[in-house]
Parts: C-alpha cells; sequence; structure tokens
C-alpha cells in the first residue's frame, strides 16, 4: 500500500487484485445484481485510487475500500428483475425446488439487519474465510462469527417457516 | 443445539443460493477504463499533494519534539564518550554524519541527479521470463524549484505486457508529461505544494522513501563506492494483511553525509525479495544542461494540450453514479465547481436517461441566463451546506450549458448553474463543502437515492480568477473548447445580487 501511496501504479493493482472480488461481494450486497456489483466495485477502486494518499492507515486499507464501495453502490441502488436473477443465479430453470429454495433464501438475506447481511454476503458469495472478512471489514473475528452464527439462527428459522425441508438445514 | 453438520448443510444452501465463482480482475483492461482517476492520482503524487499529513511532517515533528532532542543529544554524547575512548581525541578525525542526517544534506545541495533502473516486480513477460528494466533519471534544480524524472507504467494481461516510459517535467506553474511510447505530451496544473519547499520534500522523498521510516533503519553492513566508504543501512516493513513487504537500502557516505545508492526491494508472501528499482548514481551539485527543464513537445510528438488549458485536469464524462430499473437507465455526473467572493457556487453538472427517446438537447432549448434550469432526468437544482444541518439553500439558475460528445458516453450536455444561497452561509462551509439536491423529472420515481457532495472548489474573486478557472473549466466541457458568449464574472456577480435581492424580498428582509 505504501508503495501504492508513493505513486506505484503496479503495486496498486496488486491491491485490485487482492481486493477486487470482496469489493464485488459488498456492492453484491447493496445492489443484488452481479454485472453492477462489478460496476461498483471498479468504479470504487477509481475513487479509491484518487484519494488513496489521503489514507493516513494503510493496515485499515480494505475496509476504507469497503466503505468507499458502499457508498458507490449506494448511488447505484436499483430494484431488479428477480427473475432474471433467479436464473442466473440458480441455473438449471428446470430445477423448481431448487430455484424456489434459492429465492426464499434470499429473500431471507435481504431482511437480515444491514452488518450481518455484509457478513453473509462476503462469507458465501465466494467463500471467504473469517480472516478475509476480518480483513475486509476491519472487525475482530470474534465479531464476525457472532454476526454469523446470529445470521445463520435467523436464516434457518424463517426457512423452516417456508417449509424448507428440516433435513436441508 | 446444532451440529457441525446441520450448520454444513444451511451452509450449502445459502452457498447455492448466493455463492459465485471467483470474479476475475484484469488490472490492463482497468486501466484502461479508469485513465482520468490514474492521471489524477499522478498529478498528486508528482505534485506531493493530499499524501496524508502524518507521514509528510513525521520527520520534521519528531526532529522538534523535546524526546527526540533529548534522544539525540543522548546518543551525541555517548557518542562522543565511545569515540574519544576509542578513536582518540574527536578533533583527529573528519567531521561525521549520522544517517539520519541524509535528508538534510540532500536538501541543501542546489541540484540533485539520480540515475539507475526501475523494474517489474510481481510481474513476467508472458513467456515467463524478466520484464526488462527501464533506466530512470532525476534532475532536480532545487534554487529554482524544477524537477524532471522518468515515469514508467505497466500494464499486463495474460497474453501481454506493456511498459510505457515517459518523463515529468515540473516547473512552479506546471507539470509537463512526455509519453515517449505514445509519443504525446500533457501539461497539469501544478498542486497545491507549488514551490522550492514541497519540491525539496518531494524531491528528497522520491531519493529515500518515507523520512519517518529511516528512523528504524539498521545498519547491515559497509560497502566502498567511489573510493568512499559507504555504510549500508536498511528500512523493512513486513507484508500487511494484503500486499507485498518491503525493503529499502541506502549505501551512506559518514564523511560526506551523501546518499550515494539506493535500492528499493519487494517481497510478496514467501517468494524471494524481488528489486523494484534502484538509484546507482547519486550526486548533488551538478552544473545544469541546457533545455533539460524546458517543456516543449519534441517534434513527433501530438501535444494533447496547451499550458493554458492545463489550469484544470482533463475533462471526461466521470460516471459518479448509475440506476435502471427496467423503466429508465440514469447516469449522472459533475464537472467543477468554485465558489464565488460574494458565497455563490458555480457548479456544472450532467445527467441522462439512456432510455429516454427524446434527444437530449431538448430540455436545453428556450434556458434563459438566470432562469429555471433544464427539465433533464436528474436535476441538480439546489445545494445546502455540507456538515452540521443549516437552514441555508443555495438555489440553482441556469448560466449557461456546453455539449461534448465522448465515445463513450455519447453527447453528454453539461449545465453550469449558479446557486445563490438564501441566508448568509456559516463560515465552516469551505471545511464541509456542499450537498446537491435533486429531483427527477421522469414519469415515475425511481428507488435511487443520490448522496452527492460538491467540492467547495477554488475560491474565484477577481475577474482574473474567472477567466482563469471558470472559463477554461466550462471550455473543457464543450466540443470546440469554447464558452459560449457573455458569461463574465461582473454579469455573474450581477445575477447573484439580484436573487439575493430577490430572496430578501420574499422574506421581507431589508438590505443595506
Amino acid at each position: 500500500m505504501q508503495a501504492a501511496q508513493a505513486g506505484d501504479i503496479d503495486s496498486f493493482g496488486k491491491l485490485c487484485e487482492e481486493y477486487y472480488s470482496p469489493l464485488v461481494a459488498v456492492a453484491y450486497n447493496a445492489l443484488g445484481d452481479h454485472q453492477l456489483a462489478e460496476d461498483a466495485a471498479q468504479e470504487a477502486l477509481a475513487r479509491g485510487l484518487v484519494n488513496l494518499r489521503k489514507l493516513k492507515d494503510v493496515r485499515k486499507s480494505a475496509p476504507w475500500l469497503a466503505q468507499i464501495c458502499r457508498n458507490v453502490a449506494c448511488d447505484m441502488v436499483q430494484s431488479q428483475r428477480p427473475s432474471a436473477a433467479a436464473e442466473e443465479i440458480s441455473g438449471t430453470s428446470g430445477d423448481c425446488q431448487a430455484h424456489e429454495t434459492a429465492q426464499i433464501v434470499r429473500a431471507a438475506i435481504d431482511r437480515l439487519p444491514a452488518s450481518m447481511k455484509e457478513v453473509v454476503i462476503l462469507r458465501y458469495y465466494n467463500n471467504y474465510s473469517y480472516k478475509q472478512i476480518t480483513a475486509m471489514l476491519g472487525l475482530p473475528k470474534r465479531t464476525i462469527n457472532g454476526s454469523l452464527t446470529r445470521a445463520k439462527r435467523k436464516l434457518a428459522e424463517h426457512l423452516r417457516r417456508r417449509g424448507v425441508p428440516e433435513d436441508m438445514l | 443445539m446444532k451440529t457441525e453438520d446441520t450448520d454444513n448443510k444451511l451452509d450449502s444452501v445459502i452457498r447455492t443460493a448466493i455463492g459465485r465463482e471467483d470474479v476475475p480482475f484484469d488490472f490492463g483492461q482497468w486501466r484502461h477504463g479508469h485513465r482520468a482517476a490514474i492521471e489524477q492520482f499522478q498529478a498528486q503524487c508528482v505534485s506531493g499533494e493530499s499524501l496524508n499529513s502524518s507521514q509528510m511532517s513525521l520527520l520534521r515533528r519528531l526532529r522538534w519534539s523535546p524526546v527526540f532532542r533529548f534522544a539525540v543529544a543522548a546518543v551525541v554524547v555517548l557518542v562522543a564518550v565511545w569515540a574519544v575512548s576509542h578513536l582518540g581525541s574527536p578533533f583527529d578525525v573528519a567531521p561525521a554524519y549520522a544517517f539520519t542526517d541524509a535528508p538534510e544534506v540532500l536538501a541543501r545541495a542546489a541540484t540533485i541527479h539520480a540515475s539507475g533502473w526501475r523494474y517489474f516486480p510481481g510481474h513476467t513477460m508472458p513467456d515467463g521470463s524478466a520484464i526488462p528494466p527501464v533506466p530512470i533519471e532525476l534532475w532536480v534544480d532545487l534554487v529554482n524549484g524544477c524537477e524532471r524524472q522518468t515515469t514508467t507504467g505497466l500494464s499486463a494481461g495474460k497474453d501481454y505486457v506493456h511498459v510505457g516510459v515517459g518523463e515529468l517535467i515540473q516547473n512552479s506553474q506546471f507539470m509537463f508529461r512526455l509519453d515517449h511510447t505514445e509519443k504525446t505530451s500533457f501539461f497539469f496544473p501544478r498542486g497545491i505544494q507549488a514551490g522550492a519547499e514541497g519540491l525539496v520534500d518531494r524531491s528528497v522523498r522520491l531519493l529515500l522513501g518515507d523520512f519517518a521510516a529511516l528512523a528504524s533503519a539498521v545498519k547491515v553492513g559497509d560497502e566502498e563506492i567511489d573510493g568512499q566508504e559507504c555504510e549500508i543501512w536498511q528500512w523493512q516493513r513486513d507484508s500487511q494483511v494484503a500486499g507485498p513487504a518491503f525493503r529499502t537500502r541506502f549505501w551512506f557516505s559518514p564523511a560526506t553525509g551523501r546518499t550515494k545508492r539506493v535500492e528499493s526491494w519487494m517481497k510478496w508472501g514467501p517468494a524471494d525479495w524481488q528489486l523494484a528499482q534502484e538509484y546507482t548514481r547519486i550526486e548533488l551539485d551538478l552544473p545544469l544542461g541546457e533545455g533539460i527543464f524546458a517543456m516543449e513537445t519534441p517534434v513527433g510528438y501530438t501535444a494533447m494540450n496547451t499550458p493554458e488549458a492545463a489550469a484544470l485536469p482533463p475533462s471526461r464524462p466521470f460516471n459518479l453514479g448509475g440506476y435502471s430499473d427496467g423503466r429508465c437507465s440514469l447516469s449522472y455526473g459533475a464537472a467543477r465547481s468554485f465558489t464565488l467572493a460574494d458565497g455563490s457556487v458555480i457548479w456544472g453538472w450532467w445527467s441522462i436517461d439512456k432510455m429516454s427517446q427524446t434527444p437530449r438537447e431538448a430540455p436545453f432549448a428556450d434556458l434563459v441566463f438566470g432562469g429555471p434550469l433544464p427539465k433533464v432526468p436528474i436535476e441538480f437544482n439546489a445545494l445546502v451546506p455540507g456538515g452540521e444541518p443549516s437552514d441555508v439553500t443555495y438555489w440553482g439558475h441556469h448560466l449557461t450549458y456546453t455539449s461534448k460528445s465522448y465515445t463513450d458516453g455519447g453527447l453528454i450536455l453539461t449545465e453550469w448553474v449558479l446557486y445563490v444561497p438564501d441566508e448568509t452561509p456559516a463560515e465552516t462551509v469551505e471545511e464541509y463543502d456542499y450537498d446537491a439536491l435533486y429531483v427527477f423529472n421522469l414519469d415515475h420515481t425511481p428507488h435511487l437515492k443520490i448522496s452527492l457532495p460538491v467540492p467547495y472548489g477554488r475560491r474565484i474573486g477577481t475577474a482574473e480568477d474567472f477567466d482563469r478557472w471558470v472559463l477554461p473549466a466550462i471550455g473543457e466541457t464543450s466540443d470546440d473548447g469554447q464558452v459560449p458568449a457573455g458569461l463574465t464574472f461582473d454579469r455573474v456577480l450581477q445575477l447573484a445580487e439580484q436573487i439575493r435581492e430577490a430572496h430578501a424580498r420574499e422574506k421581507g428582509i431589508e438590505r443595506p
């Protein structure tokens, strides 16, 4: 990061490669659309670069970029067509039960409190480790763990009420 | 109580619902699409602008802190005692410098010349071989505040590597970039650190890096360079959560206080250290050859702009946000903003609906100077002071508009607005900038919330300022670079005054 701050674009490129994927997940949390989330992450990196030299604590670069990405995504909030997204995510449209379950799960995740939802998205969108989530959000592992546990408990309850078979929970 | 097994099943259900393959990232493509941001960043780097103040001034603060002075005094005494006991009388030896004097010795020079090589650690050619290093050179005239340095840029993909080489020349007014790869030249305005003092800090940092880091350097060896005994000092920072580790080595002559060589290394994870840059020759007080700092476009190169147009960064339709809901596809962006001495604000912005069949020029027909704003999809009709809540509102009045065709945004019509406060704003407005208010001119209300801060911008106090800064900013948003006729400082001030009188009449306030 220090090299990037000093003007080494290639070092910034390394950071981009490191952070791009989790930034997409952060943006996806707000936007619910993969393509828009990628646009938001790319825009966040551009805004991050322009403001890079204002960053005082390089250890907080990841949560700093995540916050920029949240801001960008907030500006891009859109109402998407759920059917299109569902097709894209669940794969085969013929698998009706899986399709329906995926929709129920996404709806349940949408109902989670914002901070909890972000942790869930980061954990499952690209399968990030606790360590990666900790670095990205700048939160202690204990907090991440607690958020995920509570989120999963809420999700399980919601899914159970919606008739998702117990053996899937 | 849940078991590990049940948790895994739920994990799998969630992952199936929202999981996605790792998202690939192509930095080369990103660079191509975000040139404006990169140029802005590079301009900051060369001007020293915006580097956080804690890094900028740490050594200076350290230097003057009582603790530091005491520590220095204690070290001096200890060294003196050790020297007397081991080397004899201190008057028998030449005056010696400590390594931490290196920045000061460089800063006292009249000129600095350094040459060496830049490498590209972490990257290889598509066939796996090393990317050839680029020779680099630095010339600094510390007396007159001029600098010339080699710049490099690398973009790489799976099957290509592109190394761009250029030079950046700067004086007290401009930065002039020569791109030897594209054969172009470009003028940038100098940043806030223009002047000899800023130049000294920046140039010394180019060679030595972060001053504060020097205090934690350790001596790792000795070597003779050009017949002078040099101490090798090393500073190292381990890698953080993300990013490489850094190591810098300095060859320092304690007899002269001069730094003779500097190497910068980088390391990713368990990989070996890789050389990123080296200045193999550093010379002070050399005479300057003619034309070293000349800002002239060489024969065969294309001048991308002129010094006059360089007062402002290059403009392009910088898209601040977007929104799409099946009924509209909105984009909006902003040009520059300025605050006039009377407190009113000039700001340019644009918004479009890509799904609209209406010609983009249509809302701009029949606009009048000082009248309502165009009914574009998102109309930024007012500003409020940023920071704490305020009762002041800056209402917008049309000044002029410009149009420019972009390859990646089509025709963009930028609306230039005069925002006049309806009450006297607080003095903190300069610190907190402004927030934009807006209305939608659509047949439905989109689920879009815009949080758009508008910078206070440069303060415009005179007609000369207006002509120098505002008009070129407006001109840069038009195809021909021209500003619509009739826009003058006096006319804008008169309009602002008329609007203030109208505000006062509305509120029944008697004005002096």
